[in-house]
């Protein structure tokens, strides 16, 4: 992300993050006021700054890139500006977003039924299915087998350290 | 003293002390090394087995749990970015990208021999200087620890000199998060949306599983790659290492292990507060501080032996005085009580040889922390080899269930989940994750140390201002904090003028 | 014919089971018990002695659950609303439950979500200062606090402690010695404190101050007979200072247990606290060991609410 699209997101995020807390600010009363009044302060104050500053270079961005594709002769010195105001894309390597979902929406998902269906079944269940639609679908040996053969040890391994060694309770519900 | 060594060293050489030593050391770097398992959880959860035995040799084995799971939290850090205990949070910071460069034996040696020695030079300080040091740590009080506490805030400009603005709000929205729940000085109730259960507030190390390890499955997973690293084992690793640090990084790792015991030694400063002030502190001093973060030994080097320095510390005026430097040290303080031994200036007579076999095991342990450690590390590596989603999905798991062990609370997972996309995002943008978890790891401290320098002003001349100013400490860090804000300005401009003339020149 | 004997087997062995396991005896499988602070701190140290006891006198162990934070609000939450068939009990500190419930919203209430099982421990606070302090007794330091007016500073550990109500206590009683009063997150900063010299003085817990005991003296103990472990000690009534204030602990289970379940645990306690052994091991690890039963622990925390709720009043500190 440019450098001047990311400092846009953060000054948005900054300032929702404030007002998130804001929220709830009339609750508080006398002393414990004053810590999160500054730190709420600063928070937005530095949002705007940053929404700012992300406006701004992105409208010099795009003048500077306007105004240079019409000369050649400051292409050498577009490059510099370039190099200074963008941070390079992640071009090294591209991000898959479908992949971040499906597991985000996983993960959510496995915190819901660890404490309805009970950790160790859900965790088998979760390791699995994600898997399924996670793993490496050009090697050999069909993706649930594969799957299978790591989540059971793996979840075994688990059960043996933390229920049998260390006797940790787990979330318990309906299943194991 | 004397009169007590050498029955302490006899005592360590007996087998079941010795299996002890060896177990210890391997039970703790395996749960170090786990992401969701902490030190204090591991020897919290050893403690009732020791009850079972006699205090010396219950006690010998609790120490060397403390120090193996303090090193094996760098496994994780270096091989998945992971912490795998909060103290090694920093060791990620040049510990990951020497992996991503195929550097990870390196980087897994480089972490055990400073582990080893920070840790014995830790000991060295609980053996010759214990009672001197921990009237010392005494004297740091409600105006001293607030001054720390800051300069540990103000190490963040430090490490994002390019991005202070950003490095200081995610600080500060760190600090706003710690203060959900109660309040520190009044008891009353804040920022809990409504739901009691937030009243336990944000607990710190769910939180940094989340910000580091589950942000870091995100990452993997958008990245398409099978595996995470390449993993090149090159023999001569070991030798190249040990000779790289024993020439060009005495003096950094002396620096980290001394901040390191003085860090324990504080009552309320554990680990992950001494690895990353000790972290920066090395980029600060250092002659060329941009090679931090890209994956430099030196880098390892300082988080790992200031992280096991911090044991030693915390021992120091556990035993002496009772209190206990870390969370850990309070656990095998619980254990020590448990068993009916008294701490205090006594222990080293009363309880001698109790006392002066556990000092003893400790260096042991250190030592043996090299063959056992290299042998793990061996074997840690080759995890490399497996596929990236098996070990993605496999942290996600580990965080869930170490981040419930903590509290039986099902709220420090949801913590988990909220902070990993927090950091993930928060990433993207910019957000400085090591700036927010030291923002939630301080940001109690400050108050509540605030909350006591009011108090103590009713009782000062000069009200407040003479309560924050006037030890001799109080001085000495409000010039340090001074110092560490303005280092990175100067930097800073310097920097910029050197561009600029750089810039002149070419036009 | 054969099927349906079998058949009838089958039924029949699955009710017995089923009316043997409920007839057989209280309790049958293992009893999470709920610690509401941290691994290794003076509660999990005294419910880890109390279990070895506890594995002599009763069929089934226990398995410890700790649920720290909020100053143990987070845990004796979970015991008042955990199932009531008594195989979930728990620690609770008082006067902690009763200054939750009255100052800051907890979802319980001393008097209607528990049954108390037994008082085990009784802590008594006491009046600490230096080895090289000025007092040595509580009359020099009564006289040195007249004299010089928020001067003297005090170490409690707070807000909403029982150091605390000691001190509302305190203040009540002897308006013209002004302190400085300064809270701390818990015992050990309060030692840490006073050792270091950041404060003259504390009210602090007998089985804390005892951590560092070879560095303290002890003024006075706010109990109303001496204690043995510091038997040289007068009390503060001894000296002219009425003042009582101590932490007990004590465990307890949700209320509405079937009686017969609650008569067998609490018989089991009774057994364990009369234990020479185990008050033994008590002495050992500092904790002052006294037995109260059930129901008259039920009425003191009675009365103790009651006076607790004037004092929070009087000093503005009321919730609800």
């Amino acid at each position: 992300m440019r450098k001047s699209k990311q400092d846009f997101w953060a000054g948005i995020s900054f300032i929702l993050i404030g007002a998130a807390f804001g929220v709830q600010y009339d609750e508080l009363t006398g002393v414990s006021r004053i810590f999160p009044e500054i730190l709420i302060s600063i928070i937005i104050l530095g949002g705007i700054y940053f929404v700012i500053k992300g406006l701004v270079q992105n409208y010099l961005e795009k003048k500077l890139t306007q105004s240079l594709s019409s000369s050649p002769q400051e292409t050498k010195k577009s490059d510099e500006i370039k190099e200074n105001c963008c941070v390079a894309e992640d071009a090294v390597e591209s991000i898959s977003w479908s992949r971040i979902l499906i597991i985000s929406i996983f993960a959510v998902l496995l915190v819901f039924s660890l404490e309805y269906i009970g950790f160790f079944v859900s965790s088998l269940a979760f390791v699995v299915i994600s898997y399924l639609f996670l793993g490496d679908k050009s090697l050999q040996r069909s993706l649930l087998v594969r799957s299978l053969i790591f989540a059971v040890p793996f979840i075994i391994i688990v059960w043996i350290l933390f229920v049998k060694l260390l006797h940790v309770p787990t979330p318990a519900g309906i299943l194991f | 003293m004397n009169e007590f060594i050498l029955p302490a060293i006899l005592n360590l050489f007996e087998p079941m002390n010795f299996f002890l030593m060896i177990a210890g050391l391997v039970g703790g770097i395996i749960v170090g090394a786990l992401p969701g398992l902490t030190a204090t959880m591991g020897v919290a959860l050893m403690v009732p087995i020791t009850f079972a035995m006699n205090p010396i040799s219950g006690l010998i084995m609790l120490g060397a749990i403390y120090v193996g799971a303090i090193y094996g939290g760098a496994n994780s850090a270096i091989l998945i970015c992971t912490p795998g205990t909060p103290s090694s949070v920093a060791t990620t910071f040049d510990g990951w990208p020497m992996c991503q460069n195929g550097k990870a034996d390196d980087a897994l040696h480089v972490s055990l021999i400073s582990s080893a020695f920070g840790g014995i030079i830790g000991t060295f300080f609980l053996l010759f200087f214990a009672a001197a040091l921990a009237r010392f740590a005494l004297r740091f009080g409600g105006p001293e620890n607030f001054w720390l506490c800051l300069f540990g805030l103000s190490t963040i400009a430090v490490m994002s000199v390019d991005n202070m603005g950003k490095g200081i709000i995610s600080g500060a929205i760190g600090i706003l998060v710690a203060t959900i729940g109660l309040d520190p000085n009044t008891g009353s109730i804040r920022f809990t949306f409504g739901t009691y259960s937030l009243i336990q507030g944000i607990s710190v190390i769910p939180c940094m599983i989340g910000l580091f390890s589950f942000s870091q499955v995100l990452y993997l997973i958008g990245s398409k790659r099978e595996y995470i690293a390449k993993c090149s084992t090159s023999s001569g690793s070991f030798m190249y290492v040990t000779k790289y640090l024993f020439t060009k990084c005495k003096v950094l790792l002396m620096r980290s292990s001394i901040i390191g015991t003085i860090v324990g030694m504080l009552p309320g400063a554990g680990g992950e507060i001494a690895s990353i002030i000790t972290y920066n502190e090395a980029k600060r001093w250092d002659k060329n501080p941009e090679r931090y973060g890209k994956g430099c030994i030196e880098g390892v080097a300082a988080s790992e032996s200031a992280n096991n320095a911090v044991i030693g510390g915390a021992l120091i005026p556990m035993l002496t005085l009772g209190i206990p430097g870390s969370a850990v040290a309070a656990v095998i303080l619980g254990a020590l009580m448990a068993h009916g031994i008294q701490p205090g200036f006594k222990i080293f007579t009363a309880s001698g040889e109790l006392a002066y076999t556990f000092i003893m095991s400790q260096f042991l342990v250190c030592l043996l922390m090299l063959p056992v450690g290299y042998i793990l590390c061996k074997f840690m590596a080759r995890l490399l080899n497996l596929q990236l989603t098996y070990i993605a999905l496999s942290i996600v798991v580990l965080s869930y269930i170490g981040a419930y062990a903590i509290a039986n609370s099902i709220i420090d997972v949801w913590i988990v989940v909220i902070f990993g996309f927090v950091g993930y995002f928060g990433g993207r943008i910019g957000m400085d994750t090591g700036a927010m978890a030291l923002g939630v790891i301080l940001g109690p401290m400050i108050e509540e140390n605030l909350g006591k320098c009011v108090d103590l002003a009713n009782a000062h001349n000069y009200g407040i201002y003479g309560v924050m100013t006037e030890g001799v400490i109080s001085k000495i860090l409000i010039f340090a904090l001074m110092l560490s804000i303005v280092t990175p300005l100067y930097v800073g401009i310097t920097r910029g003028r050197r561009n600029a003339k750089k810039g002149a020149r070419h036009a | 014919m054969v099927k349906f004997l079998s058949k009838v087997c089958i039924i029949v062995a699955v009710v017995t089971t089923f009316v043997g396991s409920a007839l057989a005896e209280y309790p049958t499988k293992p009893i999470n018990m709920v610690i509401a602070f941290s691994a290794g701190g003076s509660s999990d140290v005294q419910a880890r002695i109390m279990q070895k006891y506890w594995n002599k006198y009763a069929p089934k162990p226990w398995v410890f659950i700790y649920k720290p934070g909020a100053g143990g609000i987070i845990g004796f939450t979970e015991i008042a609303k955990a199932r009531k068939d008594g195989y979930t009990m728990g620690g609770l500190n008082v006067p902690h439950i009763i200054l939750q419930n009255l100052a800051q919203n907890a979802q319980f209430n001393p008097s209607d979500s528990f049954d108390y099982i037994a008082q085990v421990v009784n802590d008594p606070q006491c009046i600490a200062v230096r080895k090289d302090s000025p007092f040595k007794t509580v009359q020099e330091f009564l006289d040195h606090a007249k004299v010089n007016p928020s001067k003297v500073k005090v170490g409690l550990v707070g807000p909403l402690s029982g150091h605390h109500l000691m001190y509302l206590d305190f203040k009540e009683k002897y308006p013209e010695h002004r302190l400085t009063h300064v809270f701390y997150k818990g015992a050990t900063d309060q030692n840490a404190a006073l050792l270091g010299g950041e404060i003259d003085i504390m009210f602090g817990n007998l089985n804390d101050v005892m951590r560092s005991i070879d560095e303290f003296r002890v003024l006075g103990i706010a109990a109303e007979e001496k204690n043995d472990f510091l038997p040289g000690t007068p009390t503060l009534k001894e000296q002219g200072v009425d003042m009582v204030s101590d932490i007990r602990r004590c465990f307890a289970v949700p209320k509405g247990l079937p009686a017969e379940d609650l008569a067998t645990i609490r018989k089991i306690f009774k057994e364990i606290c009369e234990d020479p052994e185990y008050l033994a091991d008590m002495r050992k690890s500092g904790q002052p060991a006294e037995y109260m039963d059930g129901e008259s622990f039920a009425k003191y925390i009675d009365a103790q609410q009651q006076a607790s709720h004037d004092a929070l009043q009087k000093a503005n500190l009321l919730k609800k």
